[in-house]
């Protein structure tokens, strides 16, 4: 459905170190994936990338094929009439991603409006229906109010059926779980839950989100990507030192480790593995050398332990 | 969850308080600013007088003439106790008696609103086109951020804002009306023209103040207007229009621009408040006899009748343009609920 390969993004200004490094992860149709990462770790880049909404200063490389079809390659004329129609890109519920003077109704019809042709009064009525589909209540009087009379996590249910107005197929959501509390969270999941049929990719930095939305789990670090598995096969044995770490920090699992957080971007070492100075395990190969992607029966992690 | 609809119904309702209650304070700031005005004739050291006739004359009278002098103070109303002079002030200013004029043996209202016309005829179109233009020209820079228009227009306008009013007034009047005679060099009309013709010859006469202030304005607006597009721009959720596939245009003129001219309201209102007295530089050079000119000489003849009107008048303005800014952001913010 979705084949991101080897995507690039490097922004001219950056250090020798891209935002996001030779990532490449296929979408199946229907299948929900989620990448976690920490704070500045390209996540969110990728999505924007993926979708060719960065800036014109970023440099993108790799290729992005939906359905065939090669994004990256493609006019801004022609990606109007693929972006909102057949993939989507959903923003943070806790940020300022809708307009603040247009009702939510609106905005959530307005993919129909311009993919579709409906009237306005058609795609307002619509969007009430779509949000019947997220469970919100009293829809109808939603539809008429504006953003700033919502709370964070009806923002996001709303950005999500805005998300999938105009029968979008794959949907790109952007830390859904932001500034939220636990409650929220669990709400915007069964959320994504709802979505039947629909390709999503989900960039979150809450563990405990990606087990429950995900079903195949990707995680970034320092602009790569460092393991790839079946969710799983992600949780019961990680491969990858950082993912371990990552686990063990949880409160579930006993707050076993404390790593604390990655370095920014220029303290990394450029040659050898990113996460070495941080890692364990580590050896002189690490230092010296990028580890490749490495596929351990379908579950691929970039870690010189699992070379032969 | 709590019942969240509180506001809807009431939306309309409430959007009337806060009108109404701003209506008030208005009203409130406008009785302040005549109170001030009175206190700052009445309680400044030494008889009044004084400050209204000015120290020469007034002792030139009063050692001649003791008699007149009494006249004098019962004509502007400054006989009596404090008390009794604030509550007539008072009762005057809401029968719109301003007195006479010092210099001129007129009204003062008779003289201020005859001239207010004149300044209007000047000041109301140089606004409402400066605004015009200002909005376009800033939209598209800040659009098409460093395209043609933004390259051109910005270091010429950044150049332009910093010149005085009164500089590029003395500037076109050399070059237009002195050096290649297109304009008149100065006053409102031509002498014993009627109907059409009048109206043509003011219009001709207008030319020149008018595009001295029209230039100045555009420049500070465009300025302005520029900058919130390209604010708005950057919001996340224009990121979102686009990432719905909404076209280019469309994200421009259903999510840029009104909250781009949200805050560009509020600066033209601004203007409105200056509309008095913003003009009295340019009145001046070109010999247009409007407020800035009666208040310039009121102010050099120490006209102190003429110059309390002035005074009142530039105030009330600026109350008056102040409330219609928060009233249309009310009208036009869904997000100002309370007052």
């Amino acid at each position: 459905m979705l084949d991101i390969q080897n995507v690039s993004v490097k922004f001219s200004s950056a250090s020798e170190v891209g935002a996001v490094e030779d990532v490449s992860l296929t979408l199946q149709k229907g299948t929900k994936t989620a990448l976690i990462g920490e704070t500045g770790s390209g996540k969110s880049v990728l999505l924007l990338a993926v979708m060719k909404l960065l800036p014109a200063t970023a440099e993108i490389s790799g290729s992005v094929l939906l359905e065939g079809t090669d994004l990256l390659s493609l006019s801004e004329e022609e990606l109007e009439t693929i972006r909102g129609d057949r993939i989507s890109y959903i923003p943070q519920g806790g940020g300022n991603g809708l307009n603040p003077l247009m009702r939510i109704g609106m905005q959530i019809g307005e993919p129909l409006i311009d993919h579709r042709g409906y009237s306005k009064k058609k795609a307002i009525a619509q969007s009430v229906e779509l949000l019947r589909r997220f469970r919100l209540g009293k829809e109808e009087t939603w539809v008429r109010a504006y953003p700033h009379m919502l709370s964070g996590g009806m923002r996001q249910r709303a950005m999500i059926a805005m998300g999938i107005a105009a029968g979008s197929r794959v949907i790109l959501a952007d830390e859904p779980t932001k500034g939220l509390d636990q409650d929220r969270i669990q709400g915007v999941a069964e959320c994504f839950q709802y979505l039947q049929g629909e390709t999503l990719l989900c960039v979150t930095h809450d563990v405990n989100f990606a087990a429950s939305v995900g079903e195949y789990i990707s995680v970034m670090y320092a602009a790569q990507q460092l393991e790839y598995a079946k969710k799983e096969a992600f949780f019961e044995h990680p491969l990858h030192p950082y993912s371990r770490a990552i686990l063990d920090a949880m409160p579930e699992r006993g707050l076993k480790s404390n790593i604390g957080f990655a370095p920014p971007h220029d303290a990394y070492s450029v040659k050898g593995c990113r996460f070495s100075d941080r890692c364990p395990y580590k050896n002189k190969l690490c230092d010296e050398k990028k580890p490749p992607f490495i596929d351990v029966k379908g579950h691929k992690v970039r870690c010189w332990q699992y070379a032969d | 969850m709590l019942f969240p609809f509180r506001g809807f119904e009431r939306d309309l309702s409430m959007k009337r308080k806060i009108i109404l209650n701003r209506l008030l304070i208005s009203l409130g700031t406008i009785f302040l600013i005549v109170t001030i005005s009175f206190i700052l004739v009445n309680l400044m050291p030494g008889d009044p007088l004084v400050n209204i006739m000015g120290d020469d004359q007034y002792y030139r009278v009063k050692y001649s003439d003791p008699e007149l002098l009494e006249e004098i103070a019962k004509k502007y109303g400054l006989d009596g106790s404090l008390g009794e002079r604030y509550v007539k002030y008072l009762g005057n200013i809401l029968r719109l008696d301003f007195g006479f004029s010092f210099t001129r043996n007129r009204s003062v209202l008779d003289i201020v609103l005859y001239r207010l016309r004149w300044t209007l005829v000047l000041a109301v179109p140089a606004t409402i086109l400066s605004a015009l233009f200002g909005a376009l020209l800033g939209i598209r820079a800040g659009w098409y951020q460093n395209g043609l228009l933004d390259r051109i227009m910005t270091p010429l306008t950044l150049v332009l804002n910093t010149i005085p009013t009164n500089c590029t007034a003395i500037l076109f009047l050399t070059l237009f009306s002195y050096k290649l005679r297109l304009f008149p060099i100065s006053g409102m009309a031509s002498g014993g023209l009627t109907g059409g013709a009048y109206i043509r010859d003011v219009m001709w006469h207008m030319c020149l103040p008018l595009s001295v202030m029209v230039l100045s304005r555009t420049c500070s607006n465009f300025i302005h207007m520029k900058s919130y597009v390209i604010q708005v721009k950057g919001e996340e959720y224009i990121l979102t229009a686009v990432a719905k596939g909404v076209p280019k245009t469309k994200v421009l003129f259903r999510h840029v621009l009104k909250n781009a001219l949200l805050p560009y309201v509020t600066i033209l209102c601004m203007q409105f408040g200056h509309i008095v007295s913003g003009s009295v530089m340019i009145e001046v050079v070109f010999s247009w006899v409007g407020m800035g000119n009666v208040m310039n000489t009121a102010i050099s003849a120490s006209d102190f009748p003429i110059m309390q009107m002035c005074f009142l008048l530039t105030a009330v303005c600026m109350v008056v343009s102040s409330i219609l800014a928060d009233v249309l952001y009310v009208l036009l913010d869904p997000r100002i609920k309370e007052v």
